[in-house]
């Protein structure tokens, strides 16, 4: 499958790669350009002597190009791609020549040996031995780590988020700073952003929120204190709440779930030094829910090229949690367009499954959902309707209510979402069959 | 929140000490959960109930009731022809800013050519643009679609593409709102918008009688003389100058009238033997009051003595119209009578003027073709075409594209060989072309190719870069791009001049690929 113009730039690292992707788009730049089942390709001309090579496997899709740039896709990439949406009858379809067919066949057999590395008995016996000794020292920082947090909470209660006001972020900063040194990272930036509702965020309720971010917080410090007596998932969640990380190799040795796995809502942010993106992805068959996760550094681009409103076929596996969302993929094969039958719940069954997933793991923030029948509201663009007209509160962080009443038009829609336990953060909608993605397909 | 949530969270914002007191226990069915006789420090206490009752809320959130609201009004099914696929890829990149600015309006009026509506998902962003862009809301408004429309009502800054409300805003409108109210009212009905207008007169404030009177432009017609001649009388110059020039758009106007008897004594038709006819001009000796409050004398004419500025003022008064009647030849024989006379710069400045305030929103065949012999008498004639103000090609711009008769193609036709070398003459294609309303007609685009496309390889050496730029980026975006895509894009010798020649052949490739997208079944 192809994607259309908006997809292809959606996979851009940047802004300046797409602009320069679609001014190379025109038939001067190209030569020798051609198409096969499996990929496209051309060479370019670029400023040295010799064109670059540019290549791309429709199935990830994939790019290489022979260009010095660091960007990832290239624009050459991005410029080869755009170029046969607009002009497919430039492309031939012609054998490969064996540049292409050498890539291609090497991502084949990098792709079948995405399986583990397998290691000896004893190597992995010593590994072992080390990474307890590792890992018994960083537990003792991350325990007294957590019982200054409790102090410090403890002396917040008696002076009150009040009067802790006029001492600024830096109040904030000093016990995050305390928490990152008690190599609790995840605990550092909660504390910041706290912090920050209260300074910067100009909500009505951002107290209320600052105290019961806190106060998962203290439950989470009490959680890991007396972590031996939890169920063992709830354990891997309160771990990797607290700053552990499994490696990729740990959770591909997870048991696979195979579907057809929908590419539904994708949004790309920064934090702190790296680029996430997020991307939601829900299986056809068993209507399980995945959260991918990607890390970039700078101007590289995400490895991955997950579009939205595509589907693949392929196994995922889930990191260890009492309500498992966060996976890797381990094969990623075949990619078409998602299906157009798949069955939203309504606001019932999303309550019911949200209750679920807190009693199962109580630190859990959102859930993702696909709510079917939602009307947005013509005078309070804070809130929509479902069918039953239950008014469902938008996230303040939403900015896009008006699009979402262009395409509604006073009719129904299909959001999917992430539901916080009291409002709704619409990630993209599905209209007339397509899927609009709202961080790349309403860019603000 | 629950009133218990509620407490809690007011405690911590006070601070325990500052409260003197500990946190109430939490309310069955959760008083089981931190049981009081524990002796855990009462602040535990207060951060285990906010989370406990947190969670609480959450997992059991149910939507607050609500009375059904009254069921709103739903968009009605498109009449028109959805967009094309291919055409809504191509909006989808000039919306991000990957081409260069301008081409929203032409793809815009190339949906409404297709009869199409804008897909509803861009209608937000273009309706933002139509606000932040005037120019932008004549293509928009007919492609808005029934969406549009409906979508439009509900965000104030849109009221502009909303239904008919015009009747509202010049009730209670911004000063620009009422103004825009009255100009759509005075479109669909002139009549009842001049007495809007005349009924409120007394008690608009001053500052804003100008534009008000201004929107009268829109339908004028004979039946507003009366009101626009008692503003002669208004005590602030805007609101005069405004009257003035309405009422000598009115060619049955006493105004006019006035004008051409006070013109027609002054002037005289000499026919010299064995030299060129011309006109001989008497200038007038006084300036008395009915003169002045018809606008005579109302501004110095920078370069003129004070009594040929009146004759200026006068003539630009009267529908230039009369002139090829009067002398019984057409507007270019009138020029020509004027180039000999010793006054050329009172008549052409005092015609152009005129032309300038008559043809503005009046496309009738005789003033173009005025418009287009000015033009060509501009280019034929440089010692003399300081007496043309600048402006008025602005007027013949907006015009230009109407070429039935074929006197815009043939404008290009007259070019003297060396034209790239007058700078001049380079500005004002490069004016004619960035003034459009339209992209210009096929012919036109041919004849303008043919005498672009010989010079394009010696554009380094003319002289005025700067100028050569803008013109080729201004016809980029105007020429009929199947036309001008037919010429095969040019190597040049100057490096730098290559970037700019694949600049324009790009712009018009890309916007012959954006009409082939329209034309594409969906």
């Amino acid at each position: 499958m192809t994607l259309d113009a908006n997809q292809i730039l959606a996979l851009a690292p940047d802004p300046a790669s797409a602009k320069a992707g679609s001014q190379l788009a025109v038939p001067r730049n190209w030569s020798n350009l051609g198409r096969s089942e499996a990929a496209l390709w051309g060479e370019c001309q670029g400023s040295g002597k010799t064109p670059y090579r540019t290549q791309i496997d429709l199935g990830g899709p994939a790019f290489k190009c022979t260009c010095p740039s660091r960007k990832f896709p290239c624009k050459h990439g991005l410029g080869l791609y755009l170029l046969r949406t607009a002009e497919p009858a430039l492309f031939d379809p012609v054998d490969e020549p064996a540049w292409v067919r050498d890539w291609l066949q090497g991502r084949q057999m990098r792709q079948e040996k995405k399986t583990p590395a397998e290691v000896t008995p004893e190597a992995a016996v010593a590994a072992a031995a080390q990474a307890r000794k590792r890992e018994e020292k960083r537990e003792d920082k991350v325990s007294a780590g957590l019982l200054e947090l409790q102090t410090w909470l403890h002396d917040l209660a008696r002076e009150g988020l009040a009067s802790v006001r006029s001492r600024g972020q830096g109040f904030w900063d000093a016990i995050a700073a305390r928490m990152a040194d008690a190599q609790a990272a995840p605990l550092a930036r909660r504390l910041r952003r706290a912090g920050s509702l209260l300074y910067q965020s100009g909500l009505r309720n951002a107290e209320g929120l600052a105290a019961n971010e806190l106060a998962s917080l203290y439950l989470l410090a009490q959680a890991w204190q007396r972590i031996d007596q939890l169920a063992p998932a709830l354990q891997a969640d309160v771990r990797a709440l607290l700053g552990w990380t499994l490696s990729q190799d740990d959770v591909l040795r997870q048991p696979a779930v195979t579907d057809q796995w929908c590419v539904l809502a994708q949004s790309t942010f920064d934090d702190e030094r790296l680029r996430v993106r997020a991307t939601w992805l829900l299986g056809a068959r068993t209507g399980r829910w995945a959260l991918h996760l990607q890390y970039a550094v700078g101007t590289q681009g995400f490895d991955v090229q997950l579009a939205p409103g595509t589907a693949f076929d392929g196994d995922l596996c889930f990191y260890p949690s009492a309500w498992p969302l966060r996976a890797q993929i381990r094969r990623h094969g075949d990619v078409g367009p998602a299906p157009a039958d798949l069955e939203p719940s309504g606001l019932d069954g999303l309550l019911d499954t949200y209750a679920d997933a807190l009693a199962a793991q109580p630190f859990l923030e959102r859930l993702p959902v696909l709510l079917g029948g939602l009307v947005p509201d013509e005078a309070d663009h804070g809130i929509v309707r479902d069918a039953q007209c239950r008014r469902i509160a938008l996230h303040p962080s939403f900015r896009h209510p008006l699009h979402l009443l262009a395409l509604s038009g006073g009719h129904p829609l299909t959001v999917c979402g992430e539901w916080d336990g009291r409002m709704l953060l619409p990630l993209s909608v599905r209209h007339e069959g397509r899927w609009y993605n709202i961080d790349s397909d309403f860019p603000s | 929140m629950s009133d218990d949530a509620r407490q809690l969270q007011q405690l911590l914002k006070i601070g325990m000490a500052r409260a003197g007191r500990p946190p109430a226990g939490l309310a069955a069915p959760l008083d089981g959960l931190l049981p009081a006789d524990a002796g855990a420090a009462p602040e535990a206490t207060l951060w285990l109930s906010l989370g406990a009752l947190d969670l609480w809320e959450r997992g059991g959130f149910v939507p607050p009731d609500q009375p059904a609201p009254r069921p709103a009004p739903v968009a009605a099914p498109e009449t028109l022809r959805p967009c094309p696929p291919r055409a809504q890829a191509v909006l989808a990149q000039l919306l991000r800013g990957l081409h260069p600015a301008g081409l929203e309006a032409e793809w815009l009026r190339l949906l409404h050519r297709h009869g199409g509506h804008l897909p509803v998902h861009v209608l937000p962003k273009l309706l933002d643009a139509g606000t932040r862009q005037p120019a932008l809301r004549a293509p928009l408004l007919p492609v808005l679609g029934e969406r549009g429309h409906w979508l439009a009502r509900l965000q104030r800054e849109w009221s502009w593409a909303g239904d008919d409300t015009d009747a509202a805003s010049w009730e209670t409108g911004s000063p620009e709102q009422r103004v825009a109210a009255l100009r759509s009212w005075r479109a669909r009905d002139p009549q009842a918008a001049r007495a809007a207008l005349a009924a409120a007169w007394p008690s608009e404030p001053p500052d804003q009688r100008a534009a008000l009177l201004a929107t009268l432009s829109t339908a004028l017609g004979p039946d507003d003389e009366t009101f626009l001649d008692a503003a002669l009388d208004d005590r602030r110059k805007e609101v005069r100058t405004v009257a003035q020039r309405l009422l000598a758009r009115l060619p049955q106007s006493q105004l006019a009238q006035r004008m051409v008897e006070r013109l027609l004594p002054l002037l005289r038709l000499e026919r010299p033997l064995l030299r060129a006819a011309r006109i001989d001009l008497t200038l007038p000796d006084a300036l008395d009051a009915a003169m002045r409050r018809d606008g005579i004398g109302a501004a110095p004419h920078p370069g003129l003595g004070e009594k040929a500025g009146w004759v200026v003022d006068m003539l630009a008064a009267v529908d230039p119209d009369v002139w090829p009647r009067h002398f019984d030849r057409p507007p270019r024989g009138c020029l020509a009578l004027a180039e000999h006379s010793e006054f050329a710069t009172v008549f052409v400045r005092g015609w152009a003027l005129a032309l300038q305030r008559h043809a503005q929103d009046d496309p009738s065949p005789r003033l173009q073709a005025w418009l287009r012999d000015v033009t060509a008498w501009w280019l034929a004639v440089p010692a003399q075409r300081e007496a043309v103000p600048d402006s008025v090609f602005d007027v013949a711009a907006a015009h230009f594209a109407q070429d039935a008769d074929g006197a815009s193609s043939a404008l290009f036709d007259a070019l003297p060989g060396k034209w790239i070398a007058d700078g001049a003459c380079v500005h004002l294609l490069a004016r004619l072309a960035a003034g459009a309303a339209d992209t210009w007609p096929a012919t036109l685009s041919r004849h303008a190719m043919r005498r672009l496309y010989p010079v394009l390889p010696a554009l380094a050496d003319t002289g005025h870069p700067w100028l050569v730029r803008q013109l080729l980026s201004s016809l980029a975006l105007v020429l009929d791009p199947a036309t001008a895509a037919a010429f095969d894009p040019l190597r040049v010798p100057d490096a730098q001049w290559q970037s700019a020649v694949d600049a324009f052949f790009d712009l018009v490739r890309l916007r012959h690929e954006m009409t082939l997208s329209f034309q594409e079944t969906a």
